[in-house]
């Protein structure tokens, strides 16, 4: 009997605390875990009884590097609640502050986080030593990334500017105006960086999986559309519940979600393999010219992903405000009233699902919040178990050990999203 | 001169130190047009952009090192001589990246500071909604004298940074 254990205690270069244990014995795997050991945040408890307007200020505090998605799944969801219906403009800012997240979280990945893996460095610092100016364009845009999310939200961390109905404050026509400049330059770098993605030597892989993401009619989704995937699933955010279901595993903090009983992709990819013809011109460019067969099954063409929907959002937020006005109001008007509703939109790392009960006073009731990390948790054990069956134990330890880590990065797991919520069961209570 | 103060913390327990002793310096001290006080509550890549402009910068954070609370702890961590803020062993960081990895990540763009201190003071605790602790309130006083001498912005009889690693009893 042969037995092979590969043990990365702590997943670097990722959001959050994780590990990855992985047991080979007589050729086969026989156990492989994403260990999720980071403590759960209790979020949804957390926001029971607070009044709705507190939500938004609440639920970016989940994340460091994705505030904006949930600022604005949960507005949305609380707007259907109260009736309130958003004008053009505030709609248009949400997709720039949109834009402004995409970019930062994308370009910090790309650069810092998933780069090193494709080029044979152990971390960012030492890739910048011979790829300096590659790692300054990386921070270039994550830094535009995150003046576009401090327009709207005040700051770039946990941003406050967002609120039910809109935006506390609109910008100013001189602060939207100086902005442009540096989208249109930063957008020859992100083509550049686009190019350079799509000719990295990436393991050419080939896996089935299912595609999952907002579609909209008339735009590349980000705040509203239906769940789509490439098997046919179409349904609205209401009857989200009804295709997925969540269940713990042992060996996680973060529940795992499935589709019907199967795992599933979320994420840049999942939104390039069903929404890209709906991309901006440029960005749809260099999807049609990569060389890339589409739909991919290579999961980790989601790097070349990322940098594209960078493109996207660069191009989309230069149009946006290249024709900003000043709004009379920067909010719609709305009063609290009881109900119940759900709403997705797409964070940098994929579908993002709330659900939200108010009662008369409008203070929170229930929340539910299944973010991407939590969805694409099934989906990254399923490609590890691909990857270590496709590499054998023939490949030393260590190598198969840092094409885990590869594989696990990936994804961009954002680990501490995914840590909301443990289900307790109390047994044997009188 | 120009001198980057980067008060690093939380509003938890006395974790909150450093940003109380940047509101200080921001509301009550005459700060030379050379020094800029920035108010963080976590590390990251934009540190580089902090410091763009500065020859030091000064980290002011709470600080376990397994001293008694209220021990000023005042560390040189750039240059580096003894090579003890090793980025490869200091990895662990729950955004983004840890303060080693950020200044391994400027020395390689060759976007360093000439000087990188830490000003820190050895917390008691901190539990989301406490207050400061009483050790190191008590040594606030004297934590402000050496940091505006360090900027130039107070005379006090407090002793030069002549070592790389030293801790002010209490």
């Amino acid at each position: 009997m042969s037995e092979q254990r590969i043990q990365v205690p702590v997943l670097a270069r990722v959001e959050g605390e994780g590990a990855l244990d992985i047991l080979w014995r007589d050729g086969a795997i026989e156990q492989l875990q994403l260990r999720i050991y980071e403590p759960p945040r209790l979020f949804e408890k957390l926001l029971e009884g607070r009044d709705c307007r507190e939500v938004a200020d609440a639920v970016a505090r989940i994340c460091g590097i994705c505030p904006v998605a949930y600022q604005m799944s949960a507005l949305h969801a609380l707007e259907a609640i109260v009736g309130c219906t958003p004008g053009p403009w505030v709609r248009a800012m949400r997709r720039l502050f949109y834009c402004g997240e995409w970019i930062e979280s994308h370009a910090l990945h790309i650069h810092l986080l998933a780069l090193p893996d494709f080029l044979g460095f152990h971390n960012a610092a030492e890739m910048a030593r011979t790829h300096a100016d590659a790692v300054r364009r990386g921070l270039r845009l994550q830094a535009l990334g995150n003046d576009l999310i401090r327009l709207l939200g005040g700051r770039s961390v946990h941003p406050v500017g967002a609120c039910i109905g809109g935006f506390a404050r609109a910008p100013t026509h001189a602060e939207a105006a100086a902005l442009v400049p540096r989208l249109a330059s930063a957008c020859d770098e992100a083509i550049d960086l686009a190019h350079w993605c799509a000719t990295l030597d990436m393991p050419a892989v080939a896996q089935d999986f299912t595609s999952v993401a907002l579609q909209h009619p008339d735009e590349y989704a980000m705040n509203a559309g239906r769940i789509v995937s490439d098997r046919g699933l179409d349904i609205a955010a209401e009857a989200y519940e009804t295709h997925f279901a969540e269940q713990q595993v042992a060996h996680s903090t973060a529940l795992h979600s499935l589709l019907d009983g199967a795992p599933y992709l979320v994420g840049p990819l999942a939104r390039l393999n069903l929404n890209r013809a709906q991309l901006h011109p440029a960005a749809r460019a260099l999807v049609d010219t990569c060389g890339i067969a589409w739909p991919s099954r290579n999961p980790f063409h989601s790097l070349f992903a990322r940098a594209v929907e960078i493109v996207h959002a660069l191009h989309e937020a230069a149009d946006i405000l290249r024709a900003y006005r000043e709004p009379m109001r920067a909010s719609a008007e709305w009063t609290p009233r009881a109900g119940s509703a759900c709403w997705a939109t797409e964070a940098p790392r994929g579908l993002l699902w709330h659900r939200y009960t108010l009662d008369d006073n409008g203070l929170v009731q229930a929340a539910r919040i299944i973010p991407p990390t939590s969805q694409n948790q099934a989906r990254i054990e399923a490609d590890l178990r691909q990857t270590v069956q496709a590499l054998g134990s023939a490949i030393s330890t260590d190598t198969l050990r840092r094409r885990c880590e590869t594989v696990v990065r990936n994804y961009d797991p954002c680990i501490s999203c995914a840590t909301h919520f443990l289900r307790v069961t109390v047994r044997g209570v009188p | 001169m120009n001198t980057c103060v980067i008060a690093l913390g939380s509003a938890h327990g006395d974790d909150a130190l450093a940003w109380h002793i940047a509101d200080r310096l921001n509301d009550n001290d005459t700060l030379t047009g050379t020094t800029r006080v920035i108010k963080t509550d976590r590390i990251g890549p934009e540190w580089l952009d902090y410091w763009a402009h500065a020859d030091r910068v000064i980290v002011v954070d709470a600080v376990h090192t397994g001293a008694a609370p209220g021990n000023i702890l005042r560390c040189r961590l750039w240059p580096d001589p003894e090579g003890t803020l090793d980025a490869q062993q200091i990895t662990l960081s729950s955004h983004d990246l840890s303060l080693a990895e950020v200044l391994d990540l400027a020395i390689a763009l060759e976007q360093a500071p000439s000087e990188l201190l830490l000003f820190g003071i050895e917390a008691d605790g901190c539990r989301p909604g406490d207050h400061l602790s009483a050790p190191v309130r008590a040594v606030l006083p004297l934590f402000m004298d050496i940091l505006r001498a360090a900027l130039g912005c107070h005379t006090t009889s407090q002793p030069p940074l002549n070592t790389d690693l030293e801790t002010i009893d209490q």
